[in-house]
């Protein structure tokens, strides 16, 4: 496509830049937009990539609604900003409304329009911690702490994964990714029109496509690369390369280059800000919905912990690395002074959800170390949900548990498998690459945190890669071929989340090209074992609809291309009927962290009159909680305010001590002394006051030689 | 390297002939529409003022537009300067000028709107500069921080306070913000230092200058006791308003607006003064919006005061490779011109030579969106003597005394101090350094208005050096075009190339159908770096160097007669086009 279609002079060449872009985006959203979207859905449309696996999830205003619907003396909501597209974006309050300075937590959801569940667990926590069961257990919850819950930090891009034929994981800013002039002309799109954009497949592609997978034979809907080098026992030739489902619109031999946005809001906050690279945007903090939430952060200093729901996740298993970036001087992670501290929390975590694992991304330009390493806020990021263990086999033996001994890997059952998966399966050495290698690089599942889980796999009756380069213990598989027990059918969740076939399924699009070139291997056998444990969690539990076969389509560019792939939404988005478990396990966790919130205590003071109108006031001030008032990073940034102690009597009437005192930080049952010499005069009212408005003032006054109002 | 400055010397020449007329006589006196006394400083409303007058005096090559507010509500300007009848200002090359970005360093304000009222009074008069500005466009702020400069001019301050802006900011970290800041104590309108007496004190009273001290070396005399000062410093003028026994710590503002860019952006704990996060400020924000709204501009200059440098980025070590071989070189080209227009001032980079700068402006402009942009430090004590070296003791007296008449000094008073009693205060007004008297002020501005204008002239400007045709029989034709950039910025920095910023040049061949189109090394060469696809219109990441062509090639199919156009497009250069017709013949076209 070419846009600019007449010989550009002077005065036209920037007046038809953009007209012609302009053109070519209503073309585009003419095109994509066949079926009209209904402005508010109670539940998920039919027909969009999100139905079945977000069955039952809310789309924007059905969550907002749940926010505004949510009542009682200790909530109100507030709107923080408004999104590109003019949507509230609102933080609810819970807490009483009285002015006293008191500590806040910050719950923050949906930043990432692929991470639906977590705006749907932040608002079931919300109205957990406000039921009476709480309330009878934690009679003073809200005079203690305000929880603020941010629901949906991102609502156009759930708004746009909900009803689109593509998941939508930034915002709407419109990105002229091939630097073409025109914006978002060609981005993936739904080529076998069946609603929903996966990837495709392409058999021995012409030049300049260029082969670099072959189906994997111990289950031919997962791609690898060939072996290669001098370890290798052959040579293979390359027979795939994987897309995204989409063509050429502009011709300029580049498959679905530029779609629709986007800033991932994940990439798009100053921490680690990865600078001039895609999907960032033009500068940290450059979307109305980044700006809103930086900006409510800066203006409620009384946040000292948080927690972020999305595709990130620092408890299941807690970053350990202590390195620091160019500078030198802000934590690729967390600083070491911290690490000790995270993964305390990190058990309080998993022992309170029971979560056993999780996937992860990339930690650059993200939400919750920003919070972390720039405000100095202590910050957790959860996934909610991780990938179940499968179910047990019928009749396991208890000491049947271990790997080797459950290593026989069978075949799937030939029903299940696509019809031109004819090789049989072998023993599966080679390091696998799965379609998993097209999602985000950043999106590296890491469950290696619970082998426990691995080993429950084979008993299932799937056969499983490798988990490392030395291959299961116990050595190969024997043949592979041989019947095998059946898939755990009926077992837990087995049967939800709609349940339509796999061939009309609801494929695993990713709407973006391969960074770094088409298919680069991942190679990792880890990665590997991954994407079969969540081919056999889609198939034994949740009816196929985690993976959709590849299926042949008419292609303009390819002649002919198989379209299928893993659903882009499925291993981040639980059925909707294990949100309120799930919300129950977070809110139980929010309520530990609650529980271990630093406290200031005043022990009781002392007063002693040296004579001659000269009084010694001795205090102290010690952290009654469980978690230090400012983290090791916190105390770094000097973004988080000292407990600061002050003392009324004028600079002229202090013979010693300091009139104002700032403690930094005070470790959990830290106490620090307070002493002054002061010159009071008959009946003058000497007061102390030690506080800030995270932790709240207490005071004490005295009055000719005696405490005459105590330490509140 | 060597020979390209002497280029750059000669092209100096060439650009200043109606400035700096041969055999050294004076220049042209200007017949401008509006009268300006360069030998003052103006408060902020007062050089808005001029702003204004200029843009009623000259509506047609000026359009004056509000990009934003202050903290404090002032409107910032920018005066877009360029002449409609040579195209909108959009459509050619541009170079941003600011100044002023730290509110106390006021000379940078002056020093735009001289700019300002040179080009227009110049223009149609003096040929260089018809010529620029018949081909560039000039985007102008005078002060991209209007409070504080506001604030130093109306409020009691030293040569070095005011820098930030006016938002409140808790610098120490007590829960109240800008509450102890300083004030006035001995009334003479300055901040000054003050003085205790101390029998061991570090310094004296200067027996040459009453409004100075001097220090002194702790030294053991002939009769064994040591001789030590009668004064020591007690921190600067102000009391403790707030009573942590610190004084002055945390008063108006208390950030720098230019660490606040999103180019190697980092936190307060790394780069003191940051901001919340890049463009947290709104003077920051209206100007970024304004610069991403324009990716014409090419070059940029952000005035500063002071110290006598031409300064480039990057701002810290571990931005080094931010600016590769080529860019390199453009840049010392520059550089080295003004220290050739402009005395005792010298070429740095700003972490090596200087200190370091995360999130500045020129980084800003220069690493994330591909401007080639300097920053000048105006003036230097170097200019006292004019002869490249600090002034002695007795010159400095002199010139303190018999040429400024003292008025950069105020007497020593004594003043009883609420905690530190009896007190001295006084010695400098806020004039007392980093800013030239006024009348040194417009040599100042004339010398670096003219070097900038040199670095505007370098913005790169385009043209067919030829195009030659060649019948390869049966309707083909191959068709080579060479595109020269006669100036010494490239239509694509190396940086913008490496990083992908803006979009690539485009050589777009309309006309008969293009069967293959790329990049040749000269008309010689066998071999096309072909563009697959959309041969027609070919996308060049690296431009056009400075000083340099490049040539392209087409094969195309199409019959005697045939008309092809050929036009080049680059976000920071004018655009060209040519055409020519297919001929039965393998002579050279000239192109048009």
């Amino acid at each position: 496509m070419q846009h600019i279609t007449t010989s550009p002079t002077r005065s036209h060449r920037f007046a038809l830049v953009p007209l012609s872009s302009l053109l070519v985006g209503l073309l585009v959203s003419a095109a994509s937009a066949a079926t009209p979207l209904p402005t508010v859905q109670p539940t998920t449309p039919a027909g969009s990539i999100a139905a079945t696996i977000l069955d039952g999830y809310r789309d924007a205003a059905g969550l907002l609604a749940g926010a505004r619907s949510l009542s009682g003396p200790n909530v109100s909501v507030v709107t923080i900003g408004r999104s590109r597209e003019g949507r509230d974006l609102v933080a609810v309050r819970l807490g009483t409304s009285s002015t006293t300075a008191k500590p806040a937590i910050l719950i923050t959801a949906g930043l990432d329009g692929l991470h639906l569940a977590g705006s749907e667990v932040a608002l079931r926590v919300a109205s957990t911690l406000l039921s009476d069961e709480t309330l009878s257990k934690r009679a003073d919850l809200f005079e203690r702490v305000t929880i603020w819950i941010v629901p949906c930090a991102n609502p156009d891009a759930l708004e746009a994964t909900l009803h689109g034929s593509m998941p939508q994981r930034g915002t709407l800013r419109p990105v002229d990714d091939d630097r073409d002039g025109a914006v978002d002309e060609d981005g993936p799109r739904d080529i076998d029109g069946d609603g929903m954009v996966l990837e495709m497949r392409v058999k021995n592609p012409a030049p300049p496509y260029v082969a670099t997978l072959i189906a994997d034979p111990s289950d031919a809907r997962l791609l690898k690369a060939p072996e290669t080098g001098v370890a290798a026992k052959g040579f293979e030739a390359p027979v795939y390369v994987v897309l995204p489902e989409g063509d050429d619109v502009d011709g300029d031999g580049r498959i679905a280059e530029d779609g629709r946005g986007e800033v991932d809001l994940n990439r798009n906050f100053p921490h680690r800000y990865p600078e001039l690279t895609k999907d960032a945007g033009p500068n940290a903090v450059s979307e109305p919905e980044s700006k809103a939430l930086a900006d409510f952060v800066l203006a409620h200093p009384e946040i000292v912990a948080a927690i972020t729901y999305g595709r990130h996740d620092s408890l299941v298993k807690v970053p350990e690395g202590r390195d620091n970036d160019a500078t030198g001087r802000t934590p690729l992670v967390y600083t070491a002074g911290d690490i000790e501290l995270y993964q305390a929390i990190g058990k309080l975590y998993r022992d309170t959800t029971g979560q056993a694992r999780a996937g992860n991304a990339d930690n650059e330009g993200n939400f919750w170390l920003w919070l972390a390493d720039h405000r100095g806020i202590l910050s957790v990021a959860s996934t909610v949900w991780g990938r179940p263990d499968l179910p047990k086999p019928e009749a396991p033996k208890p000491e049947d548990a271990k790997p080797a001994e459950t290593k026989p890997a069978e075949a799937k059952p030939a029903e299940t498998k696509p019809a031109d998966a004819a090789p049989a399966p072998t023993p599966a050495e080679a390091p696998r690459v799965s379609l998993g290698m097209l999602h985000d690089p950043d999106e590296d599942e890491e469950d290696e945190l619970n082998p426990a889980g691995f080993q429950t796999v084979p008993a299932a009756g799937q056969q499983v890669p490798p988990a490392g380069p030395g291959g299961p213990p116990g050595g190969p598989p024997g043949g592979g071929a041989g019947p095998g027990q059946r898939p755990g059918q009926g077992g837990p969740g087995a049967g939800q989340g709609g349940g339509r076939g796999r061939r009309g399924g609801f494929g695993g699009g990713a709407g973006f090209q391969p960074r770094g070139g088409p298919a680069a291997p991942t190679g990792s056998g880890a990665s590997d074992a991954e994407s079969a444990e969540w081919l056999a969690y889609s198939d034994k539990m949740r009816d196929g609809v985690g993976f959709v076969a590849w299926h042949e389509v008419a292609h303009p560019v390819f002649g002919f291309v198989e379209v299928g792939g893993f659903h882009p939404l499925f291993k981040l988005n639980p059925p909707a009927n294990e949100f309120d478990a799930l919300a129950a396990k977070q809110t139980a966790f929010v309520l530990e962290l609650i529980d271990r919130l630093p406290t200031l205590a005043i022990p009781t003071p002392t007063v002693t009159s040296l004579g001659s109108g000269l009084y010694r006031i001795e205090a102290s001030v010690m952290n009654s909680g469980r978690l230090p008032t400012v983290t090791a990073m916190g105390v770094t940034t000097r973004a988080r305010l000292p407990v600061v102690a002050r003392i009324s009597s004028g600079i002229d009437s202090i013979v010693n001590g300091e009139r104002v005192r700032k403690i930094e930080t005070l470790a959990p049952g830290a106490r620090v002394g307070l002493d002054w010499i002061v010159r009071a005069a008959p009946d003058e009212l000497v007061t102390v006051s030690i506080g800030n408005v995270e932790y709240g003032v207490r005071s004490f006054s005295v009055k000719n030689g005696s405490i005459v109002e105590g330490a509140r | 390297m060597r020979q390209l400055a002497r280029h750059l010397v000669i092209g100096l020449a060439v650009l200043a002939c109606g400035l700096l007329a041969p055999a050294a006589s004076a220049q042209q006196q200007l017949k401008g529409k509006v009268d300006i006394a360069f030998n003052r400083f103006y408060d902020y409303d007062e050089l808005i003022g001029l702003c204004k007058k200029l843009a009623e005096a000259y509506p047609e090559m000026v359009t004056m537009s509000e990009l934003g507010k202050s903290v404090q509500g002032r409107p910032l300007y920018v005066l877009i300067i360029n002449n409609p009848k040579t195209g909108p200002d959009t459509a050619k090359p541009a170079i941003y000028i600011d100044g002023n970005i730290h509110g106390n360093e006021i000379q940078a304000g002056e020093v735009v709107v001289y700019t300002a009222w040179y080009l227009l009074s110049a223009y149609g008069s003096v040929e260089p500069i018809t010529k620029i500005m018949d081909e560039s466009a000039f985007y102008l702020i005078p002060s991209i921080n209007p409070d504080g400069r506001a604030f130093w001019f109306a409020g009691v301050n030293n040569s070095s306070s005011s820098r930030g802006g006016q938002k409140p900011t808790d610098n120490d970290r007590d829960g109240v913000a800008d509450e102890d800041g300083p004030e006035d104590l001995n009334g003479d309108g300055a901040i000054g230092l003050m003085w205790r007496p101390d029998p061991n004190g570090t310094h004296k009273r200067s027996e040459t200058d009453a409004n100075a001290m001097v220090p002194i070396v702790p030294e053991v005399l002939a009769d064994g006791t040591i001789r030590r000062g009668q004064w020591s410093i007690a921190g600067s003028e102000g009391i403790d308003n707030d009573g942590d026994g610190q004084v002055n710590e945390d008063g108006p503002g208390g950030y720098d607006p230019n660490r606040n860019w999103p180019a190697d952006w980092q936190p307060n704990h790394v780069q003191d003064g940051a901001g919340d996060y890049p463009l947290s400020l709104p003077e920051s924000q209206a100007v970024a919006a304004f610069v991403d709204a324009h990716p014409n501009i090419a070059a940029g200059q952000s005035y500063h005061n002071a110290g006598g440098m031409i300064l480039r980025g990057p701002g810290a070590q571990e931005r080094e490779s931010t600016y590769g071989a080529r860019d390199r070189a453009t840049y010392d080209a520059i550089q080295t011109a003004g220290e050739q227009m402009l005395p005792f001032y010298r070429k740095m980079v700003i972490w090596s030579d200087l200190y370091v700068v995360h999130g500045g402006f020129i980084n800003y402009l220069a690493e994330t969106r591909g401007v080639v942009s300097l920053t000048n430090e105006m003036w230097s004590e170097n200019r006292i003597m004019q002869n490249g070296s600090s002034p002695t003791e007795e010159q400095d007296r002199l010139w303190r005394d018999s040429v400024l008449f003292g008025q950069t000094r105020t007497p020593f008073t004594e003043v009883n101090h609420p905690t530190l009693g009896a007190v001295l205060i006084g010695g400098s007004t806020k004039y007392s350094s980093r800013i030239p008297p006024p009348f040194m002020a417009e040599e100042e501005h004339h010398r670096n208005f003219a070097f900038t204008t040199f670095h505007a002239a370098q913005m790169p400007r385009l043209r067919f050096v030829g195009v030659q045709m060649k019948d390869l029989g049966g309707g083909l034709w191959q068709i080579d075009a060479e595109i020269a950039n006669d100036r010494l910025i490239p239509t694509r920095t190396e940086r913008a190339a490496l990083k992908s910023i803006g979009q690539p040049d485009r050589l777009k061949l309309t006309g008969p159908k293009v069967l293959l189109g790329g990049f040749i090394r000269n008309s010689f060469d066998r071999t096309v770096a072909e563009q697959r696809y959309r041969p027609a219109t070919l996308e060049i990441e690296d431009g056009i160097p400075g000083r340099s062509s490049r040539s392209f090639r087409f094969i195309v199919q199409g019959a005697a007669g045939d008309s092809i156009g050929l036009s080049y497009v680059a976000e920071k250069a004018s655009p060209i086009t040519t055409s020519v017709t297919l001929t039965a013949t393998t002579t050279p076209s000239a192109a048009k």
